[in-house]
């Protein structure tokens, strides 16, 4: 009787290792997947620290001095009344558009923040547009200064 | 036929789109902008809003056009929440906020009446469009880079709405917030509205532009209106409909 206790016992034991053996290859593969990090010197299966967020600035290409074309996530911030984390995309070196992925909206409180500071209206960095326009609404100088301007800057180019 | 001509302080362009010879409604619409301006310019010591801000003119003796700007004046404050305020802290009277956009609307009805239906106009950055271009291709508008006023930041197609921009690089048009008149205002670079007509945009546009980051979204809630808003930070923010004016 204590010896089949015994087997009983050990056959859990490995039972419960090997289940904690794939677990832990399977984590270990999905981390690896996603993240661009290089896989850890150490032969522990299990990485204990999460996966660098990507940086909020995308990359700068070096030759150029632009951005990297591409859509980049920004790490989790905390923005007081809560996690804030955008996204940015870069389309021909410029940025484009920013998404939110997260902000603020848990408790009433911080939903009435964010309908002040972040209205249901999209946003994007301004980028320099080429100038094949009939006019141009702004104030000060005419439309027919600035094409002129621009014709004869690209008359340069 | 294009044609540019310096008047109320600023240079305005207009272009008639047509086989016919339009030098005559041209010179209408000039003539008109002159008399807009003879009567409301507060650079001239003799016009009609200076002869009135000295209290020189009883209310009487005004013109229909001065009864209109007061009534559309009042219009615009009580619908901006205050905002629009042509009655200056110092006690003067100054309408030249919404008199752009109401001149230069009132001049395409003239072009309009006369059986044109292709041309825009444009005084200062406002602007009115109609039909289509000497291309036969919808009008483009090009919202210009408050930063760098050489570029421009985002294109536009109207669809025959009236499109103004706002800005602090504007020439006399000095934006200040009525309730705060003391405060610099420092949040926004520029604001643009498009609107059933140039009139109605010019006199949101003002408004909106003083009440800083908020402004888009007092557009948002005026059916009609959109906006694109580029605060200090170079980062814009629109309304919920103002995508569809941005492709063909």
């Amino acid at each position: 009787m204590k010896k089949l206790f015994f087997i009983g016992a050990l056959l859990i034991a490995l039972g419960a290792y090997a289940l904690w053996n794939t677990f832990s290859n399977q984590t270990a593969t999905s981390l690896a997947a996603t993240s661009t990090t290089p896989p850890p010197q150490s032969p522990t299966p299990v990485q204990q620290q999460p996966p660098q967020p990507q940086p909020a600035t995308p990359p700068i290409n070096s030759n150029t001095g632009r951005y990297r074309d591409g859509t980049y996530t920004g790490s989790v911030t905390d923005a007081f009344y809560g996690p804030l984390q955008v996204r940015a995309v870069i389309q021909n070196g410029a940025l484009v558009n920013i998404v939110f992925l997260q902000y603020p909206n848990d408790n009433p409180y911080s939903q009435e923040r964010s309908a002040v500071a972040l209205p249901q209206l999209k946003q994007e960095a301004i980028a320099t547009q080429s100038a094949q326009v009939d006019l141009v609404s702004g104030a000060t100088a005419t439309s027919e200064a600035f094409v002129q301007s621009l014709t004869t800057a690209l008359n340069k180019a | 036929m294009k044609e540019t001509r310096p008047c109320m302080g600023m240079p305005i362009t207009v272009e008639i789109v047509s086989d016919a010879d339009v030098h005559t409604a041209i010179e209408e619409v000039f003539s008109y902008f002159v008399s807009v301006d003879t009567r409301f310019s507060t650079y001239k010591t003799e016009s009609e809003i200076m002869r009135i801000n000295r209290g020189e003119l009883p209310e009487s003796a005004w013109s229909t056009d001065m009864h209109e700007i007061f009534a559309l004046a009042e219009k615009t404050k009580e619908e901006s929440k205050g905002y629009f305020d042509m009655h200056h802290p110092d006690g003067h009277i100054d309408p030249s906020g919404i008199v752009k956009g109401w001149s230069i609307r009132n001049a395409a009805r003239l072009l309009y009446q006369k059986g044109y239906e292709n041309f825009s106009i444009e005084a200062g950055g406002d602007i009115q469009t109609s039909g289509t271009n000497a291309q036969g291709k919808p009008w483009s508008i090009g919202i210009r880079n408050p930063f760098t006023p050489n570029t421009i930041v985002k294109i536009i197609y109207p669809q025959g709405k009236g499109v103004a921009t706002s800005g602090l690089y504007e020439r006399g048009n000095h934006i200040y917030d009525p309730h705060h008149p003391e405060q610099p205002l420092t949040a926004l670079a520029s604001l643009t509205v498009i609107g059933p007509d140039v009139c109605e945009a010019d006199r949101f546009s003002t408004p909106a532009f003083a009440m800083g980051n908020a402004g888009i979204s007092f557009i948002e809630t005026l059916p009609g209106y959109e906006g694109y808003s580029i605060d200090q930070d170079g980062m814009a923010t629109m309304t919920s409909g103002f995508e569809a004016y941005t492709t063909i």
